[in-house]
């Protein structure tokens, strides 16, 4: 678009161009009438030859437009020059597979309508005023590619097919493309997912509920598509597997041998769901399923890739971890769960350590730009608490769900207008407090010492800018290392280049070169003695400094003349001599008596005074002004408060909380994702596909509550549907949707969806209570049921989405480690506190969750388990079997650590005999007696084995079977002092933790 | 703006779920890499587990097998090193009629201090810096158009490795051991060696990101000289191999009571069998990275020093069926030279070039470089004019060069390249590149094709949408395809 029509919207209603140029009620009837007659004769003159040769002026404007435009000759043309061009150049956006602005360039009908601009993409038959030769041209708005420019033979093709009338072959017409209104009203309407929540009927069970088996709502529900498909729930688990399932289903821990004796003997008929509470009960529970809702929030203890060298720690991460552990162990209903942690700081009923929660918000990557943070906030909230990938939609509409860019710019803004503080609040009462004041002050001296630092750079750059104006002036004429050589001739110069601050030479060039009229009246002579050419300058400088002797003081401040007439200009470079001493004299003297007085002093100096001078440095806005060398000393003193805080005393906890702008700014739609292409405004709201017709803008700070409120509103169908399925998928290790952060319009309905409705709609209905929503999946009898294989179902249904059984599962790598821990009696208890390195000896002995999350540094014993990568919203963690989980347990000093203990504590005096010992490894580990196989190859194992124990391994002693291989081995042994063999009982107890039977969960 | 009938459909995909089980029935392999599908996809399976490493087909017969990625950190000086350019001898010292905005201030133009000369039957030219690698020009492609989209080192590693500047995406040896699995299952599929540390940006160049975390590179620290040292857990110091046979002896009677109780299962005896794969693991890991195993003649012809040591380690390992190679210089960015580039130049191809030109040469006596593709680069290349004087920058020697996004040099060779050739072309001074400009998303999607893929089918849906190592960019350059 040109430049006029940037002032006036093109209008909605009447489609370019105006009607003077071409009167748009002629134009349909030349359309009509040329169609009735099929012999067009002008349809010989066509040649292609001509065409190329520019030949239309045989043809005016109007008749070839007229002329039926689908003649052989024009399509050949369409089909030699224009669709490959389009398609090539075009399509990549604009085609098929994408239509950014709403944009389709693949059909004519769809060039005709335009995009979002509702603006015509081509006018039929006038390519001077079609958008599409505009943008190609790189004349208007739009610049078309934007990576490569066509060439002109490309524009002149286009050129011409448009004159022509576009011809184009008939085609089936693309389908319309439905606006975002159109699309979230047939998704309401059609999509599963969307609807309401409502509880489903109920059907009657057909099966006799046994008294150890009753059948509750989810059985009913699940039992008639297992009837349809001719299968049937299995029988419930024996007592052992069942408390070792719920165990380490709510504790992530393994049941003790008294445990399991204890439940096995319950005969209280209500045995079952004594355990779940007394589970529930455990503030173990708050460890276990917090770690699921941090794989969700994508937590990690650092901040990613941090430039320089800097502390990359987030020393107060641990506090949101700890809230999360705290917030389930005390049931907090899940609505306020998800309140707490968008804006725990707006909420009356929310405790002050309840702004640890706020730690959703902040302990994503920390990406260098800050759109890529904000972007990953939208996505962690919109995949993990709504099940919408609306990050989707940050650089086109959403391309399947009814998500339109502006959607995403709406949510984008309510982040964009909130950012951490500087000093992090503490969350602990004055009591407590106190006990930390040696800390608290040597942290106070730190931040002083920065504050003088800053005080120090504050002064320097006032000092400098101020004495030096002829040496920024100077530069700000023309800055290149050429030019250098020349200035530290001049006499006036006194800085040497690399004494010249960039910001402060910025902000010299930015004031000088703003031409408002305050700013002409000291500055129009130096832009225009500055436009005169180098030859004769003197001679025509000196005649146009004259001649303004005759302007007024409005229009010439009466100093600036003086100052140039004074001493004639030899060249360009003397006008910062001129305008330096000038500004620096005035400035020097400004609190001198008459400069109020004096008017043309006074207008110097106001405008010497204005925010933007670059003689005004703001104290508080030292920041901006820092040049490397100042970045990287206040980020160095910074990064040691980031080491000091990371170095707290245990206790003195700190919420990474988020902090409104006073004034949240407007935020408009990047188009294209691109930062310096915005579009329309996108007030802060939620979603239209969730919202009711009237969509409020949201009034309170940057929105957050409100968001949250709408997100845990009863009438939004995702929000419940989704967290409970995330929780059917933990105890199933399968969820009912498969695809548990997408719940858009590619999600089909779940095979079980009257489950999911039922659970989300009585989660709701009784307070979102999340250990309620345990105990109901947790008596079903579908949750009961044996992991055992059945053939003929496995026929039927091999990924058991019917739920014919209980999935078998591997445990996790918390479970795991911990098991490992807890069998070994190392596991230390310790609820909460400060991450540890758990990889690294000497090994922590704490639950997995407190383990330190490295995002940029993950250590490989995570990878390699299947830990949730903490750079994103993780929805299901994968799950592999490979070789480097087997080798941590063959040979990592953490397994042979744990085996050694498990052994220590099987000692000779209370178990003589090695049947003994066996059979305490036995309980220890798997809670239960060894079979008497078990026993013989336990015993076995220990006796032949035995003989290798006290002698030091011998080369000479290995089999050669392995052949090459074992002599690595030895030039191993050769190459380095062996280190202890390890006792029979650690080896035994050590394959006793590789077994199966530990490693998995029936 | 799409509406639902552009769906793709999931049968797209060639690792679909449907499809593997069509091509390959039950195998416990293919069980295995159903479940790693998709972590929000349709495609875990409670059975899911066996090992995902497993060699599978890629879209259509591929030209290259594996790859040695030779990764020059911090940015090679191409007009120092493939990309002669006699005009700057013309200009040295002089302001250069163009100006392209640099990373840091630059000045005037700065002639090569490297004598160049004439390589090969193509003849085409190199400079002393590479005159060892010099003698396979006839096997190279000497691609001269790279350009990239920043003059930073952070965004250009990412971009090199995973396609994208800022966020967080799999790398391309990820991608690859996803795509096609790797040869032999005891070493891992996608190794990354750097002596000292990490490179710049560190585990990012060779992340997984949302892939499934096994195809993340295994970093090796290449300055350990002690095989033990190199591969986590890879040697148990207290238990023998005959030790560790009677535990896995023990461990597989209990194992297959357990089974024989539960019925079959996938998962179980994946398990199982991820131990024996362990075990030999071992073996064959120390094997593979102990390179005093080679005679005298072939460590003589790689030369002392670590980089010698770590290419010969590369060729051991694709010798073995490891999938993919990176080799990087040192921890940090040691090419990068803002000051004493001559000097420092000198020092770092001298420490590597030799290795260079050995490894060529085994891998073409071995056969190997047929289906074997190597490539050579930085992240970018450097300017053709001097970087002046910044405080904090540099140490204002003002005879070194700021970094180039805007052309650089990357050479590729075997896996079916088409050698001899210097394909496409900076503009006269080596600022821009101008001829057959190609971006690394077109190197990417280069790389891909001669690995058997098709890059905008290798995907993985992710967050709602199927991600590829291009995005949504990358052309196929044919030129350099044999």
């Amino acid at each position: 678009m040109n430049s006029e029509l940037i002032e006036s919207p093109p209008p909605k209603t009447a489609p370019r161009p105006p009607p003077h140029v071409i009167p748009i009620t002629s134009r349909p009837l030349l359309r009509v009438a040329v169609s009735q007659n099929p012999t067009v004769h002008v349809r010989g003159r066509f040649s292609i030859a001509a065409l190329l040769a520019g030949c239309v002026v045989a043809i005016s404007a109007s008749t070839a437009r007229c002329a039926d435009a689908n003649n052989e000759d024009g399509i050949r043309f369409f089909e030699e020059k224009v669709r490959p061009l389009l398609s090539a150049k075009c399509y990549e956006c604009h085609g098929p597979e994408k239509s950014e602005s709403g944009l389709r360039l693949d059909s004519r009908a769809s060039i005709l309508r335009g995009g979002a601009s509702d603006t015509p993409a081509a006018q039929d038959g006038d390519p001077e005023h079609s958008l599409l030769i505009e943008s190609v041209k790189h004349e208007g708005d739009y610049e078309m590619p934007p990576d490569e420019p066509l060439s002109e033979a490309e524009i002149d093709h286009l050129h011409q097919w448009i004159k022509m009338g576009m011809p184009w072959p008939e085609e089936a017409p693309v389908k319309p493309t439905l606006t975002v209104e159109q699309r979230v009203s047939v998704h309401r309407s059609e999509h599963w997912s969307l609807q309401p929540v409502k509880s489903p009927t109920i059907p009657e069970s057909d099966t006799t509920s046994s008294v150890d088996s009753p059948r509750t709502k989810i059985d009913r529900l699940l039992e008639p598509k297992l009837a349809d498909a001719g299968l049937s729930f299995s029988p419930v688990a024996d007592r052992r597997t069942l408390i070792r399932r719920a165990t380490y289903d709510l504790i992530g821990l393994p049941p003790t041998q008294k445990q399991i004796d204890a439940f096995v003997n319950d005969e209280r008929p209500d045995a079952w769901p004594r355990l779940i509470d007394q589970l529930l009960d455990s503030p173990h529970y708050g460890e276990r399923w917090a770690r699921h809702w941090l794989d969700v929030a994508r937590y990690a203890d650092t901040r990613g890739y941090s430039p320089g060298g800097r502390d990359k720690r987030f020393p107060f991460a641990y506090t949101y971890r700890d809230w999360v552990i705290k917030a389930f162990n005390r049931d907090l209903p899940y609505d306020d769960f998800v309140r707490c942690q968008l804006a725990a700081d707006m909420m009356d009923s929310a405790e002050p350590a309840d702004l640890a929660a706020l730690g959703f918000l902040t302990v994503g990557r920390q990406y260098l730009n800050r759109l890529d943070v904000i972007d990953d906030q939208v996505d962690a909230v919109t995949r993990g608490i709504l099940g919408l990938t609306v990050s989707c939609a940050r650089c086109h509409d959403h391309k399947f769900d009814a998500i339109p860019t502006q959607d995403y710019y709406s949510l984008f803004s309510i982040f964009e207008n909130c950012s951490s503080p500087d000093e992090l609040p503490l969350i602990i009462d004055e009591a407590e407090k106190a006990k930390f004041s040696e800390f608290l002050g040597k942290l106070e001296a730190e931040k002083q010492a920065i504050e003088k630092r800053l005080d120090e750079i504050h002064e320097q750059l006032k000092t400098q800018t101020q004495e030096h104006p002829t040496d920024y002036l100077a530069r700000v004429i023309e800055s290149s290392a050429e030019r250098e050589a020349f200035l530290q001739e001049q006499d006036f110069i006194s800085l040497k280049p690399i004494e010249v601050h960039p910001r402060l030479l910025n902000r010299w060039k930015a004031f000088v070169n703003r031409k408002d009229a305050a700013r002409m009246k000291v500055f129009m002579p130096w832009h225009e003695l500055l436009a005169l050419g180098d030859d004769g300058f003197a001679e025509s400088a000196q005649r146009k400094i004259e001649g303004w002797n005759e302007l007024p003081a409005e229009k010439l401040n009466p100093l600036v003349l003086d100052a140039l007439l004074q001493q004639p200009l030899k060249n360009k470079t003397e006008l910062a001599r001129v305008y330096g001493k000038l500004i620096h004299d005035q400035w020097g003297a400004r609190d001198e008596e008459n400069a109020k007085s004096d008017p043309s002093r006074k207008a110097l100096l106001d405008l010497l005074s204005l925010d933007d001078s670059p003689l005004v440095i703001k104290r508080e806005k030292i920041r901006e002004m820092f040049d490397q060398g100042q970045r990287n000393d206040v980020a160095k003193r910074e990064g040691k408060i980031n080491e000091l805080n990371s170095n707290a005393p245990e206790g003195l906890d700190r919420a990474m909380i988020v902090v409104d702008r006073e004034h949240p700014g407007v935020t408009r739609v990047m188009i294209r994702g691109n930062a310096g292409r915005r579009g329309e405004e996108a007030p802060r709201r939620f979603l239209k596909l969730l919202s009711p017709e009237d969509r409020p803008v949201f009034q309170n700070g940057a929105g957050r509550l409100e968001l949250a409120d709408a997100i845990v509103s009863k009438d939004n169908p995702l929000t419940a549907r989704v967290f409970v399925n995330r929780v059917w998928m933990h105890h199933f290790n399968q969820p009912l949707v498969d695809t548990p952060s997408d719940f858009g319009i590619q999600c089909p309905e779940p095979v079980q969806r009257d489950v999911l409705d039922f659970l989300a709609a009585d989660f709701m209905q009784n307070g979102w209570s999340v250990k309620r929503l345990h105990r109901q999946i947790m008596l079903s009898h579908a949750y009961r049921q044996s992991s055992v294989n059945r053939d003929d179902c496995l026929q039927v249904d091999p990924e058991n989405r019917l739920w014919w059984r209980m999935n078998r599962r591997r445990l996790e790598f918390e479970s795991f480690r911990d098991s490992l821990l807890a069998v070994a009696g190392n596991l230390d208890a310790k609820l909460f506190g400060k991450s540890a390195p758990i990889t690294t000896a000497p090994f922590s002995h704490r639950r997995t969750i407190y383990g330190t999350i490295d995002r940029q540094d993950l250590p490989n014993l995570f990878r390699a388990f299947d830990f949730a990568s903490p750079d994103q919203s993780v929805s299901k963690r994968s799950r592999t079997i490979v070789p480097q989980q087997s080798l941590f347990m063959l040979n990592s000093p953490f397994a042979i650590e744990q085996s050694q203990q498990l052994v220590a504590h099987v000692n000779s005096e209370s178990e003589p005999t090695d049947d003994q010992r066996i059979a305490k490894l036995y309980q220890t580990i798997f809670g239960r007696q060894p079979t008497a196989e078990e026993l013989e190859i336990g015993k076995q194992f220990v006796t032949v084995a035995e003989p290798q124990l006290s002698e030091p391994e011998s080369p000479e002693a290995q089999s050669s079977e392995t052949g090459k291989a074992d002599e690595a081995a030895q030039s191993d042994a050769a190459s380095q002092t062996p280190a202890a063999s390890l006792d029979v009982w650690t080896r035994y107890a050590q394959m006793l933790l590789m077994t199966n039977e530990f490693e998995f969960i029936d | 703006m799409n509406d639902k009938n552009l769906l793709l459909p999931v049968e797209e995909c060639s690792l679909s779920r449907r499809s593997l089980l069509r091509q390959c029935g039950t195998g416990l392999g293919v069980l295995g890499l159903v479940g790693l599908l998709g972590d929000d996809g349709l495609l875990q399976t409670a059975q899911a587990g066996a090992n995902p490493m497993m060699p599978r087909p890629t879209h259509f017969p591929g030209t290259a097998k594996r790859v040695i990625h030779l990764f020059m950190n911090g940015g090679p000086s191409h007009v120092d090193t493939f990309d002669p350019k006699t005009a700057l001898q013309k200009y040295d010292g002089k302001k250069l009629p163009l100006d392209l905005r640099t990373e840091r201030k630059t000045g005037a133009a700065m002639a090569s201090p490297f004598k160049f000369k004439k390589y090969g039957e193509c003849g085409l030219e190199v400079s002393e810096l590479f005159q060892k690698t010099a003698e396979h020009i006839d096997d190279i492609a000497v691609i001269r158009s790279m350009y990239a989209d920043a003059p930073n080192h952070e965004p250009s590693l990412r971009l090199m490795n995973c396609g994208e500047s800022r966020l967080v995406r799999p790398s391309m040896g990820s991608w690859v051991t996803y795509g096609m699995g790797t040869e032999n299952q005891n070493l891992p599929g996608f190794v990354a060696l750097c002596p000292n540390g990490y490179p710049t940006v560190g585990t990012q160049n060779w992340q997984t990101a949302f892939l499934p975390g096994v195809f993340q590179g295994t970093h090796v620290d290449t300055r350990h000289q002690d095989v033990k040292k190199l591969i986590e857990n890879i040697v148990n110091p207290h238990t023998s191999y005959e030790q560790q046979k009677q535990q896995l002896e023990a461990l597989k009677k209990l194992n297959a009571m357990h089974l024989d109780q539960r019925g079959p299962d996938p998962a179980l005896n994946a398990r199982i069998q991820s131990y024996e794969l362990a075990y030999r693991m071992q073996m064959e890991a120390t094997d593979a990275f102990d390179v005093s195993r080679e005679p005298k003649h072939v460590l003589e012809a790689y030369g002392e020093g670590v980089q010698a040591r770590q290419i010969l380690i590369a060729r051991r390992l694709v010798e073995r069926g490891v999938r993919y190679v990176q080799v990087w210089h040192d921890k940090g960015q040691p090419w990068d030279n803002h000051d004493d580039l001559e000097v420092n130049h000198r020092r770092l191809a001298g420490q590597c070039d030799q290795a260079i030109d050995a490894l060529l040469n085994d891998l073409k006596k071995s056969g190997l470089l047929e289906d074997t593709l190597v490539i050579w680069g930085g992240e970018f290349g450097r300017t053709p004019v001097v970087e002046m004087p910044t405080k904090g920058s540099n140490a204002g020697k003002i005879n070194g060069r700021d970094h180039n996004h805007y052309g650089f040099t990357v050479w590729m060779a075997g896996g079916g390249v088409k050698g001899g050739q210097a394909y496409g072309a900076t503009d006269e001074f080596g600022f821009k590149a101008v001829e057959n400009r190609m971006h690394v998303h077109d190197l990417h999607a280069t790389i891909l094709k001669l690995l058997g893929f098709d890059h905008k089918r290798l995907t993985y849906r992710h967050a709602g949408r199927d991600f590829r190592l291009t995005d949504v960019h990358g052309e196929i350059h044919e030129g350099l395809i044999a």
